[in-house]
């Protein structure tokens, strides 16, 4: 269905003095018809921009993105506008993601206009179905985003991605900048739509948990790469990857009872000393506990360590192997 | 007792009505303890802890009585304030890039508190920004680095520095972990951990989060504040494994780690307040009395205090 | 705190809106309004101090001086009105081009926008006047010619903040074209700023305009224009002050509703206003 093949994206400024830096570094996976992939990791780590390149609003730099077979990157520029409707995207901050001066009844008729899916009395009927669909009130439609709260203005946003009926959607951190009652809510309705119209999912996110909650897969990234990757149950069952360990350890569990891991879990700071890109090696290996001289010296390639699961790691195999337990929390050694 | 607020109100005038931010909020905070102060979005929280340290615009209208060791804090002089502020109460703001100066190093504005507050010169105050910047993990020598040179971590890390600066007996800190990296947060929280209880003599931190786990971890009693009211008080592991305010429940349900089990409706507007009890609109228990009646607090257990009729 | 700067900003406005718009109304209706013909010479007339007939006296040729100032008002603001239009949207456009394209376009129109924005406006224009020689024309093109570059700054300014808003994305993906996106997006929320800026440099042109008449270099005597007329009379100045001070009083007044109008629309407009209530 959705098939990335070695992305890259490297980012250059300035006209004379050039500078670049490469935020992807070669990225591939596969999503199947009507599933979900989580996308996870830190800020800066590229998902985002991983997620951009999906939807073509940014070019990559290298590789390929093949959707239905057919290769995105190599289309021309008026095929590519027939099938853009079909891959959408809903962004991070719902704010942001609304003309402040129109109506939320004009953003709403705005995909349908532009791709000449209603006319007249039609988009009025439209419109009013998809707010329904996302469950809000005809009465949301007269009001401008300012007037609505995140939560609310984040159905908007899907509600106006519904209108196309793709068969893609990227969700950017959708939730991120919403409380958890009402996170949940948002993504209750997502997942429950995405049971309903079928379409596949590029779930991106920095929280592991949600990314659970919401993903048939995960994949796990690090410096514009991906570091470990593989069903749901089997990254959480045996996170193998001393990253993806790092983060599951990290989660803050509301339980004071589950007993101050979160100690055990730090990992070194980043440190500012070791140029990355110079040194060659892994890129987690200043902040790795485990890192020895082949960290140093070569990276390490994304490979199977177990059935249907993949890991960028040296020194997996010497790891200890952690149980996870239900909460989602790795017990650490 | 080293804090005590007792009804406190915080009301803005707007064009549409009072904005009933805090409405008769009452909270004790033992020397050495933490309190976490839990809500979402509009919940009041961070009015509360604006309204503790008198930072509130001039269009707020505050009422109530806030005790900081038995002194009124909201009667006191402006002066007599803020020598409470830079010595006894400091507070560590959300969004440590808009509260830091960008025009000064962050080893000058550790110093400058330093010197204004505790009398520190030259280079007697220079060495113990320094010594601060250790205390809270950032280099010594990173000193003269101003804020935007530094990852958002290390920059949270710089504003607690600033707020020990004065020793403070007591730390508000509003949203310390927001928007940080996951990894990041667990730094954070064990700083605040050993900021507070790692010293000699205790510490105390009123902790403003909407992050559960956040609270769990550090706090020991917990207040949940719904629509300017608290709804739920008490012990931090009686409330989580014994949650008996329905709002307690959302949220403890709704989080991540427990299944995002969604709950109906929105919070509301603190203009247009539901009557009764504020909770009655989204609540599956509500009867009758909840449209009506607003609750009061009533105490359920020993250390466990709820605003709720059927809790 | 905002609250009440976007009272003060609505009296500013209030005030403001009505001083023009009753200048306005002075352009319409000068042919009503004014008591005698703006050109009709008296030298039997010459000087009069205000008086009855003459409300503010007449001047050295014995024109109404009264009647000049209000004929003035359709040169004055009417010219100053266009300039500002005309820079407006020039900048806009190209600003928009430079700030939504970027890259190299946006390089070289910068580049020469930072070269024009070395000169200094008043000279470069008295150079343009001085070698097409003074016509109103001219007068136009001198104005132009500079003003046009700070609205392409600023307005490239905004377009780049506003490109890097997610509805600029959602809206690409939706699949609007480049040219909808600027049209319907862009340009409607650089706007409101941008209006800001010129009804506050709509008194900056007033001021050059008269400046350029005064020398002679703008519109011409016998024309009621407040410069102009502020020119012709600067002989008497000692001896019949009144014959320079209302056209200066014009020019001021005028200045002063434009930027009152300026400093309303920016605290009304002022995006901050808005967040007073989410506390």
């Amino acid at each position: 269905m959705l098939e990335v093949v070695g992305i890259r994206k490297v980012f250059t400024s300035g006209i004379f003095r050039r500078r670049s830096i490469e935020v992807v570094r070669g990225v591939s996976f596969r999503v199947h018809k009507g599933q979900t992939l989580g996308l996870v990791g830190e800020s800066g780590c590229g998902k985002t921009t991983v997620g951009k390149m999906i939807v073509r609003l940014i070019e990559p730099t290298a590789g390929r993105i093949l959707f239905s077979g057919t290769e995105l990157t190599r289309l021309d520029p008026r095929k590519l506008r027939k099938l853009r409707p079909k891959i959408q995207i809903i962004f991070q901050d719902p704010d942001m993601a609304f003309n402040p001066r129109w109506k939320i009844r004009d953003s709403l008729a705005e995909p349908l206009k532009l791709n000449r899916l209603a006319r007249g009395r039609e988009i009025i009927e439209r419109v009013l179905e998809l707010i329904e669909t996302v469950g809000l009130n005809p009465e949301h439609l007269n009001r401008y985003p300012f007037e609505l709260s995140g939560g609310q203005l984040q159905r908007v946003a899907l509600a106006r991605v519904l209108a196309l009926q793709p068969e893609l959607i990227v969700a950017d951190e959708p939730t991120s900048s919403l409380d958890v009652s009402v996170q949940a809510q948002v993504l209750t309705i997502l997942k429950e739509l995405q049971r309903r119209f079928q379409f596949t999912c590029v779930f991106i996110s920095h929280d592991l948990n949600v990314a659970r909650w919401m993903s048939d897969r995960i994949a796990v990234m690090y410096r514009g790469k991906i570091v470990e990757e593989g069903k749901t149950e089997s990254i959480f069952g045996s996170p193998r990857h001393p990253y993806t360990r790092a983060l599951l350890g990290a989660i803050l569990v509301p339980d004071p009872e589950a007993g101050r891991t979160w100690r055990v879990a730090s990992l070194n700071n980043v440190s500012p000393e070791v140029n990355l890109e110079k040194a060659g090696g892994c890129s987690f290996q200043d902040r790795c506990p485990y890192a020895e001289k082949i960290c140093r010296e070569k990276e390490p390639p994304l490979t199977v360590s177990a059935p249907d699961h993949r890991v960028a790691c040296h020194r997996v195999k010497n790891l200890v192997p952690v149980q996870a337990n239900m909460r989602g929390k790795a017990c650490f050694l | 007792m080293l804090l005590e607020i007792t009804n406190l109100r915080v009301y803005f005038k707007s064009a549409d009505g009072f904005v009933k931010a805090a409405d008769g909020v009452d909270l004790e905070l033992y020397p050495g303890e933490i309190l976490g102060l839990v809500g979402e979005t509009g919940s009041g929280k961070t009015v509360l802890g604006l309204a503790i340290t008198r930072l509130l615009p001039k269009t707020a209208a505050v009422s109530g009585e806030v005790l900081y060791r038995g002194q009124n804090l909201l009667a006191l002089p402006e002066e007599e304030m803020r020598k409470v502020r830079g010595r006894q109460v400091s507070m560590i703001f959300q969004n440590p890039l808009g509260s830091l100066n960008p025009a000064l190093s962050i080893g000058e504005q550790i110093a400058e508190v330093l010197r204004e507050h505790r009398g520190l010169k030259g280079k007697a105050a220079w060495q113990r920004a320094g010594e601060l910047l250790e205390l809270t993990g950032i280099p010594a020598k990173w000193i003269r680095s101003y804020p935007h040179e530094l990852s958002g971590g290390m920059r949270q890390r710089a504003m607690i520095a600033i707020g020990l600066a004065c020793a403070p007996s007591l730390l508000i800190a509003d949203e310390p972990t927001r928007g940080l990296d996951v990894t990041i947060q667990v730094q954070i929280v064990e700083l605040l951990h050993a900021v507070t209880k790692g010293v000699s003599p205790l510490r105390s931190m009123l902790l403003i989060t909407h992050d559960l786990g956040v609270a769990a971890a550090l706090a020991d009693r917990l207040a949940v504040m719904y629509a300017g009211k608290i709804a739920e008080y008490g012990r931090t592991g009686e409330v989580f494994r014994n949650p008996r305010h329905p709002y307690t429940r959302v949220l403890l349900d709704s989080h991540p780690s427990n299944g995002l089990v969604a709950a109906k409706g929105f919070s509301p507007s603190l203009i247009n307040l539901p009557s009764g009890c504020s909770f009655h609109p989204r609540c599956k228990k509500a009867r009758k009395k909840c449209a009506h009646e607003p609750p009061l607090m009533q105490r359920i257990g020993l250390d466990h205090e709820v605003r709720c009729f059927y809790a | 705190m905002y609250i009440l700067e976007v009272t003060r900003g609505k009296k500013m406005l209030l005030t403001g809106s009505i001083l023009i718009f009753s200048f306005m109304a002075l352009a319409v209706f000068a042919l009503f309004i004014a008591p005698y013909d703006p050109d009709d010479v008296k030298v039997e007339e010459r000087l009069l101090p205000p008086g009855e007939h003459h409300l503010m006296g007449t001047d050295g040729f014995g024109r109404d001086i009264f009647s000049r100032v209000v004929f003035g008002t359709r040169y004055s603001l009417f010219l100053a009105l266009v300039v500002v239009s005309i820079n407006l949207l020039l900048g806009l456009m190209v600003g928009s081009i430079a700030g939504y394209f970027g890259g190299l376009v946006d390089e070289l129109i910068m580049r020469i926008v930072d070269i024009l924005l070395a000169f200094p406006n008043i000279i470069l224009a008295l150079c343009i006047v001085g070698v097409l020689g003074p016509s109103v024309q001219n007068l136009i093109l001198a104005l132009v010619a500079l003003g046009w570059v700070s609205y392409t700054r600023v307005s490239r300014g905004l377009v780049l903040s506003i490109k890097e808003q997610g509805f600029i994305g959602a809206a690409k993906a939706l699949g609007g074209s480049d040219m909808y996106i600027i049209m319907r997006h862009i340009i409607p929320n650089a706007f409101p700023p941008l209006l800001v800026l010129a009804t506050l440099h709509v008194s900056h042109i007033i001021l050059s305009i008269a400046a350029l008449s005064f020398l002679g270099l703008g519109v011409q005597a016998p024309t009621p224009e407040w410069g102009a007329m502020l020119s012709e009379g600067k002989q008497f100045i000692f001896t019949h002050p009144h014959v320079m001070i209302f056209p200066g009083l014009a020019i001021t007044l005028s200045v002063l509703s434009f930027n009152l109008l300026g400093e309303g629309l920016r605290d009304v407009l002022d995006p901050r206003a808005r967040e007073v209530l989410n506390v």
